[in-house]
């Protein structure tokens, strides 16, 4: 009889285990979806010369429409942050990606990855530089800044990662992570023009993989173009599934070794 | 078959479910997983004695 009753439980606990995997299946068919309606129209880091930014900024403005319904208030776009630019209150909302030192040497391909998460989840309206002319309304956007230190970056090399990690400024990233008490990068900062002093934050410390990092970029991006309402900083299902990949890819020799070890195989330095 | 005997394959049927889940895996991280759940269900199993008949 209490046999009986163990495999029932065992049952059950993998009959919630397959609801959990189907239900993550349609999470990720959903943004799989999302991605692919968007495939078409993503661009890449243009900067533009401000006399043609109007120009190309109304071609644009036919293709991407704002959001006027739903759950979204404000659609998320990236632009550069430049110093000596008013980009802090020149929008709706304000997200910063925040970095709060130079890469260590295991810390690069981290940074690289946070750099493309940014480049592919997001749209680019260019360069922060004053003044920017926008035909559309920009109460209505969400720039996700990427702060540069120079006010006049190599436009030619906006897409190139390495360039963008090395003229970071991390005086803003340092700044803005100290704004939400994060006492460690990487992280995502964001807060609304008309109400500053409430920020939500996401931490990417945890994440080193591209896919885990860009996972975590979509949920933010989800996040954020909502009303401050619906921001929890609570954590995000994604998030933790990313972060426990990561975890187990970068340990796991190790921790395989550790349970080897106990039943008298020996660990061999760097393998099982 | 006794629970012991349940343990195995329940560990390694958990295990490859948590690791699809998790997704993107090495190889050596899903053995990692099964190996982890194996012995959590022998854990689980050794915790309720068969009864003595």
């Amino acid at each position: 009889m209490s046999e009986a009753v163990g495999v029932a439980n065992i049952l059950k606990c993998m009959g919630f285990l397959g609801l959990l995997l189907v239900s993550s299946h349609q999470g990720v068919a959903a943004e799989a979806g999302r991605d692919d309606a968007q495939a078409g129209s993503v661009a890449g880091p243009v900067a533009r010369p401000v006399s043609e930014r109007g120009k190309i900024g109304e071609e644009d403005f036919q293709e991407k429409k704002l959001p006027t319904g739903g759950a979204a208030a404000l659609r998320a776009e990236r632009v550069f942050a430049l110093p000596g630019s008013s980009w802090q209150t020149r929008f709706g909302g304000t997200s910063v990606v925040v970095l709060t030192r130079k890469p260590l040497a295991g810390e690069r391909d981290q940074y690289h990855a946070i750099c493309k998460a940014w480049i592919n989840n997001f749209l680019s309206i260019g360069v922060g530089r004053d003044p920017l002319v926008l035909p559309w309304e920009t109460d209505r956007i969400m720039a996700v800044f990427w702060p540069l230190d120079t006010a006049y970056p190599d436009e030619g090399k906006l897409g190139n990662c390495d360039y963008l990690i090395d003229h970071y400024d991390f005086k803003v990233g340092q700044q803005a992570a100290d704004s939400v008490e994060a006492s460690q990068g990487p992280l995502l900062v964001a807060w609304r023009r008309i109400d500053p002093g409430r920020k939500a934050s996401l931490s990417l410390r945890s994440l080193s993989s591209e896919r885990s990092i860009s996972d975590a970029f979509e949920v933010w991006r989800y996040r954020i173009q909502l009303q401050p309402e619906s921001w929890l900083d609570t954590l995000d299902i994604t998030v933790l599934r990313g972060a426990l990949r990561d975890f187990l890819n970068r340990n796991s020799d190790v921790l395989l070794c550790l349970v080897g070890s106990r039943e008298g195989r020996q660990c061999v330095k760097g393998g099982v | 078959m006794n629970r012991q005997g349940f343990a195995v394959p329940s560990g390694i049927v958990v295990g490859s479910l948590l690791a699809a889940w998790i997704d993107g895996l090495s190889t050596v991280a899903f053995a990692f997983v099964i190996v982890l759940c194996i012995g959590f269900a022998k854990a689980i199993a050794g915790l309720f004695p068969a009864s003595k008949k």
